[in-house]
């Protein structure tokens, strides 16, 4: 059966056979993208209709959304999350908040054109949902969300409340139905219910028909799931979300576990609206993998909850969660895909690396914050990553070839960022990377002098009003340069010369014999400002510098071993070989780009509107940023 | 989201509070990254070294994100080319980098970056920028090729070892059988791979064309526009694809190029003289194997401008449209 005008005749009159009677039955029903394939199938026995026992899943918008890149996505913020001060009423937040609201189709237009003085009011017990109309159609609903003149087109964002009472329409909202094939409203909800949305068909005063589209509507943690993996106990952590029970909301899943890991300068709180954020996208990118959002601890010394000033400790943070990880993947059923977002992806690499974790079936590398070299031990080291005041030293001086005095027997032979995290094991590895990266941009010269003896409030001020622009190459460039230590890099090792060698020339300096510089190196392995633990590394230069280089060996390469090659997330790693795929956001995915989020040093291709910057995964409507989302959930098999 | 009324005055308080804390720290930076006058120096030309006068040249500056603010902005100054093509502009502001781009009517528009490096001496650049014309943008097949086939799979544990083919059809927009539906077979890519350790790999692409007088020759245009020494214009290659110069094969072992691009010759008719009497001629944006290739459907005719609302391939995958003239 199908929805429109059906004639039903009697059977011929028993008395007088050439009598009968014809009755017109119109068939109207309220229909949903219920499995968000981006298809609204219409039958009434198909995937998208439902049922009291097969409610249509959806959730609360009660995060904060504000523009085309506004908001942080952290849910549970209530129905107020929003709020500005010229918004009266219900409204719809740009375009990043058109993504917490669902297209439902009044399927009324056989009746609307065959029945005269016809109104249609939608009702709900609760008044949990809000509601908009639009000029959208059954077959191109999903323009609310990929195209991105539609909010541009909406005559206004108001929406409208659905109480147990009603509400009505527009006569232009009829009109369209009658002749543009119309019928869409987008609707939000603004707390959990179960009760039906309600279309009734009144004609004068006599309701004609009531129809329910079923609903489950909770907070979106209530649809995916959750694993901690903290170090330590830190505020706003949420416990483990791992079994259906404690997912009650969850939409019909396959076998696939789709796990995600946020990036550095995330706390736990945060990482609620990372999780709920790329949740969202996959699912209206079609996703039926069951959602693991991850946290991890990659905020230690976070300022003020806006930015954590010492990569350099949350990188070895990463290092000590891959156990961790490795445990929680392999204690899965099914089938692993993971995508990681920045500093995630040291996480990830360590675990397929370090723990040896082989469960990973595609893995997706998003802005990954870690050096080519260590994925592609065949890169070559890139001149843009030397401190002028080393280019005419040679090589074995410098503290990111100093392993190479030692035989591989030596553990000071693994302080070494080549080929460090290169076992992808049996994963198919996608990089994706984005050439308008502003965090981890290529930064050729000598970083701002300025920055070497910064202080912690104009650190947080440059960092928030420049979104952390280079900051991944100054890092790597002011090893051992700082004037003290955990503020943006470190005081010790990296390209911190060796006073004991301030007399020599250049050219006696690059004649100094190896086992010289294997027990004084020409770089200065102590704290320049005498901080402990870091003048302990003297030790790699004794004879036990072996056991101290196994015991250290992550803090050390985080914090004095100079990267000489620039990241994964804003490059393709060179070695075809390699990966599955390297792919430009920037050049490939983008869908249009927010105009005020600048354009000025990355375009790449006549396409691309604007600079895909470091956290856009997340933080850019994902109108703007779908087509990424498509390809993963093709690429993962997660539909 | 829904609004409530009764919460507005609380929630502006609360950030008016917050922004003052951190604008407290804000005037506390570094004079190194404060405001500096900067002058940009914009000379327009055409395609025949010629200066144009009118074009419309713009200037954007970022503009530090306010506090708690995630709505980054950036300012703009405006300006036109007089008679010697030149439009000087110029600014005071904290801006780290600059964008600068060229519109002139009946012309692609063209786009430069540059990045100040908080040096003194970078603070007055000058750029020559080519405006490209536009002439007679024609319907294509043009699609983007976002992976390989699955034959050229590689991942896994080593050792992997294969040499494989796949051909693909330019028109049809597939791999050759068994890889897709395509059934002619235009270009052939040609994989060898031999993986031993995760660190010992063997990698080479071949790309080769099976019929005789077909071939590709490679051009540059900078990838990123902060490399781009005469801007980039929308129009990355040239109005034409060249007549000659084609190679029947292209080898590839490391990769992609970001500034590598290609043009090609297919479905090659020759006379009994070896003469050409017909040809295909198209272009590919991008290096493999992720790029977008655009097929011209006229036979002998090498206009490779693109009208992105003609293409003659409709794929059903949004993700593979391209939208580059």
């Amino acid at each position: 059966m199908q929805t429109g005008n059906a004639q039903f005749t009697t059977m011929p009159d028993i008395d007088n056979p050439s009598q009968q009677g014809t009755g017109v039955v119109s068939i109207v029903s309220m229909n949903v993208d219920a499995n968000h394939d981006g298809t609204m199938d219409l039958s009434y026995s198909g995937p998208d209709q439902t049922s009291p026992s097969r409610p249509f899943r959806f959730w609360i918008n009660d995060d904060t959304d504000s523009g085309d890149y506004g908001g942080d996505g952290i849910p549970g913020k209530g129905i107020m999350a929003d709020i500005t001060s010229d918004d009266l009423i219900g409204s719809v937040h740009g375009r990043r908040d058109l993504i917490d609201f669902f297209p439902v189709y009044l399927n009324v237009k056989g009746l609307l054109q065959t029945t005269t003085n016809v109104t249609i009011v939608l009702k709900q017990a609760d008044v949990a949902l809000y509601f908009l109309e639009t000029s959208l159609t059954p077959t191109n609903y999903m323009n609310f969300l990929r195209d991105t003149n539609f909010y541009t087109s909406l005559q206004s964002t108001a929406t409208l409340p659905i109480g147990p009472s009603g509400y009505g329409f527009t006569q232009d909202f009829y009109n369209n139905i009658r002749t543009n094939n119309g019928g869409i409203i987008l609707v939000e909800a603004c707390k959990a219910t179960t009760a039906p949305l309600v279309m009734e068909i009144r004609q004068g005063t006599n309701v004609l028909s009531d129809t329910p589209l079923y609903l489950s509507i909770s907070g979106v943690e209530q649809m995916f799931r959750n694993k901690n993996l903290m170090l330590s106990s830190e505020p706003g952590q949420v416990a483990d979300r791992l079994t259906d029970a404690s997912v009650p909301n969850e939409p019909d899943t396959s076998d696939k576990n789709f796990v995600f890991l946020h990036g550095y300068n995330v706390n736990p709180y945060q990482a609620r609206g990372w999780n709920a954020d790329i949740y969202k996208r996959l699912y209206w990118s079609g996703s039926h993998a069951k959602f693991y959002g991850v946290t991890w601890e990659a905020a230690d010394s976070q300022v003020e909850s806006q930015v954590t000033i010492n990569l350099q400790t949350n990188i070895v943070n990463a290092f000590n969660t891959a156990p961790l990880l490795n445990s929680f993947l392999n204690s899965l059923s099914g089938t692993n895909v993971v995508a990681a977002h920045s500093l995630g992806n040291m996480l990830v690499l360590s675990t397929l690396n370090d723990s040896g974790n082989q469960s990973i079936n595609t893995y997706f590398m998003i802005d990954a914050a870690v050096a080519i070299q260590a994925i592609d031990s065949s890169a070559e080291s890139n001149p843009d990553m030397y401190p002028s005041a080393w280019t005419n030293y040679n090589g074995n001086l410098w503290a990111s070839d100093w392993y190479g005095l030692f035989p591989t027997t030596d553990s000071r032979y693994n302080l070494n960022w080549q080929g460090r995290l290169d076992n992808l094991q049996n994963t198919a590895v996608y990089n994706y990377y984005s050439s308008g990266e502003e965090v981890l941009r290529d930064y050729p010269g000598d970083p701002p002098t300025s920055l070497i003896g910064i202080a912690v409030g104009q650190f947080v001020s440059l960092w928030n009003g420049n979104t952390g622009q280079n900051t991944w190459a100054w890092q790597e460039k002011l090893k051992g340069l700082m004037s003290w230590n955990g503020l943006l890099s470190s005081d010790h090792g990296g390209w911190q010369f060796n006073p004991a060698y301030n007399s020599l020339t250049v050219s006696q300096a690059n004649a100094l014999a190896t086992t010289v510089l294997k027990t004084n190196a020409f770089f200065n392995w102590s704290s320049s400002s005498g901080s402990t633990p870091f003048t302990n590394d003297l030790a790699l230069e004794s004879s036990s510098g072996s056991t101290y280089a196994q015991v250290n060996r992550n803090r050390i390469l985080s914090d004095a071993v100079p990267c000489l090659t620039l990241p994964v997330g804003a490059n393709p790693i060179p070695d075809s070989g390699i990966v599955a795929g390297n792919s430009d956001m920037q050049a490939i995915y983008e869908n249009g780009w927010p105009l005020g989020r600048g354009k000025s040093s990355g375009i790449y291709g006549a396409a691309a509107a604007g600079e895909w910057h470091h956290s856009d995964v997340r933080a850019v409507a994902y109108t703007f940023t779908y087509k990424l989302f498509n390809q993963m959930a093709t690429v993962g098999n997660l539909k | 989201m829904i609004m409530k009324n009764t919460l507005i005055f609380f929630c502006l308080t609360f950030t008016v509070l917050t922004n003052s804390r951190v604008f407290g720290q804000a005037t506390n930076l570094p004079a190194q990254f404060g405001p500096h006058l900067w002058t940009a120096t914009v000379k327009v030309v055409g395609e025949d070294g010629n200066p144009i006068a009118g074009a419309a040249v713009s200037a954007q500056y970022d503009v530090p994100t306010p506090p708690n603010s995630d709505q980054q902005t950036f300012g703009e100054v405006k300006g036109v080319t007089d008679s010697n093509g030149v439009s000087i502009l110029s600014h005071t502001d904290s801006s780290w980098n600059l964008g600068i781009g060229v519109e002139n009517a009946g012309y692609y528009p063209t786009h430069v970056g540059y990045e100040f490096y908080f040096d003194e001496k970078r603070q007055n650049p000058s750029f020559t920028l080519l405006l490209k014309k536009i002439g007679k943008p024609i319907p294509m097949y043009a699609k983007l090729i976002s992976s390989e086939p699955s034959i050229f799979k590689k991942w896994g544990r080593p050792p992997i070892s294969f040499t494989n083919t796949a051909g693909y059809d330019f028109m049809a927009g597939d791999w050759i059988a068994p890889c897709g539906k395509g059934g002619h077979t235009d270009i052939v890519f040609i994989e060898e791979y031999n993986k031993k350790s995760s660190s010992d790999i063997f990698y080479k692409l071949t790309v080769k064309f099976p019929n005789d007088g077909d071939g590709i020759q490679v051009f540059s245009a900078p990838a990123l526009i902060q490399n781009a020494t005469m801007g980039q214009s929308n129009l990355r290659s040239l109005h034409e694809a060249p007549a000659d110069g084609y190679q029947s094969e292209f080898v590839q072992t490391r990769g992609p190029d970001l500034n590598r691009n290609y043009y090609f010759r297919v479905q090659t008719v020759k006379d009994h003289d070896g003469n050409i009497v017909s040809a295909h001629y198209g272009k590919i944006y991008g290096d493999f194997m992720q790029f977008s290739y655009y097929l011209n459907p006229t036979p002998n005719d090498r206009n490779i401008e693109f009208d992105p609302k003609q293409n003659l391939i409709h794929s059903a995958d949004d993700n593979l449209n391209v939208s580059a003239p």
